[in-house]
């Protein structure tokens, strides 16, 4: 990843009413990017998270793909946070897993789940 | 008690008050005369304290003895043809005596009692049969259509294609669906929906976005559009097609900032 900076925002669904209570769909765009791709993510506040469980009378939080939470839905905040997941050093690691994850199968999870268990294999037989 | 004591107290008395006069006068008759009044005026006053007793307990107001009935009868109510239990009999035959004892409840047999327990069971067991069919019809009539016009829409064609690979996906549209048809609130339904206006709803799902339209007049609900959320590409087509042939008055993705 060649850049940490964000190029363009977009809020799919609308802008979101309550900046503090509320869920958003942003798409990004990044600064740099050769082929100008488009990168999707769920954003929310901790207030939306707690009335979110209110409503439902729910005591935890039911299976969700990750999502970036902040104080107050506002482009400029929203892009601070998705800069801050963008880390150069680490080829922006959190920024791909955020965006790739909901495009997980279970073919790809039981994947990496074998590959990993082939790798501690291979680590008590070299010890 | 206090009869005991007035017994014993009346011939000491006269006896007392004879050997009294008799000693000062000498005069036996009026002595006699003398004492016997005194004894009567002894007698008098338990006698009068008695009647006042006798007055309190049998002749209390008749709105407390009315009321009384009421509240402890009350139920009586429920059979009013054979006088029931409680029930006054206002009939008016016989003394005064079987006035009064008309107005108490009637002593009930066993047999009696069974019967009208039984019967207040039957009419207990039909009204709740009549209620049951009564919640499922209403339960039936609850039930509102839901339409999907995306199917029809040729740009929409190639999206709807990719959302059906997701099972998730389809799982998400059919639990919508299901709570639409249920006539659950569209702002209810997934996280935080946005009400586009017009009556649109953009529900998020876990791994699709869906855009409903509600009709207010009837309660019935269309998917006009789904996009696979992990799906960039497919997202782009759904806020284009949204855009432009909805008449939504927020655009789903209105600029960039």
């Amino acid at each position: 990843m060649k850049t940490n900076r964000v190029k363009s925002m977009t809020f799919m669904g609308g802008a979101p009413i309550d900046i503090y209570d509320g869920w958003a769909d942003v798409f990004v765009t990044l600064e740099d990017d050769d082929d100008d791709s488009k990168y999707w993510f769920e954003v929310t506040t901790p207030q939306a998270l707690a009335s979110h469980m209110d409503e439902r009378n729910q005591r935890f939080l039911e299976p969700v793909y990750p999502f970036i939470i902040v104080r107050e839905l506002t482009p400029a905040v929203i892009k601070e946070a998705i800069e801050a997941f963008i880390i150069e050093e680490e080829d922006g690691f959190w920024f791909k897993l955020y965006d790739s994850i909901p495009s997980f199968t279970i073919d790809d999870l039981n994947l990496i789940i074998d590959r990993r268990k082939k790798e501690m294999q291979a680590e008590e037989e070299e010890d | 008690m206090r009869k005991r004591v007035t017994i014993i107290l009346v011939p000491v008395t006269f006896l007392g008050m004879f050997f009294y006069f008799y000693r000062k006068s000498g005069k036996f008759r009026e002595s006699i005369i003398a004492a016997l009044l005194a004894a009567l005026v002894l007698l008098a006053g338990p006698l009068e304290s008695e009647a006042k007793d006798a007055n309190a307990f049998t002749s209390q107001p008749e709105t407390t003895r009315a009321s009384r009935n009421r509240n402890l009868f009350n139920s009586g109510a429920r059979n009013p043809s054979n006088g029931g239990p409680g029930k006054p009999d206002n009939s008016g035959s016989g003394g005064d005596d079987d006035k009064d004892m008309s107005q108490y409840p009637k002593v009930e047999s066993v047999q009696e009692t069974e019967s009208r327990l039984d019967d207040i069971d039957k009419s207990i067991a039909r009204m709740e049969e009549s209620s049951d069919s009564e919640t499922e019809q209403c339960e039936a009539t609850e039930q509102f259509q839901v339409e999907e016009s995306y199917k029809s829409n040729s740009e929409l064609k190639k999206v709807t294609k990719n959302v059906h690979k997701s099972k998730r996906a389809v799982k998400n549209l059919e639990d919508v669906k299901q709570k639409l048809s249920e006539g659950a609130d569209p702002m209810k339904i997934g996280r935080k929906p946005t009400n586009l206006g017009n009556d649109f709803y953009y529900i998020r799902k876990s791994d699709a976005r869906i855009l409903v339209k509600l009709d207010r007049t009837t309660g019935n609900s269309d998917v006009v559009a789904f996009a696979l959320r992990s799906n960039t590409k497919n997202m782009e087509t759904f806020a284009t097609v949204v855009n432009s042939q909805c008449d939504t008055k927020i655009k789903i993705n209105p600029k960039a900032y």
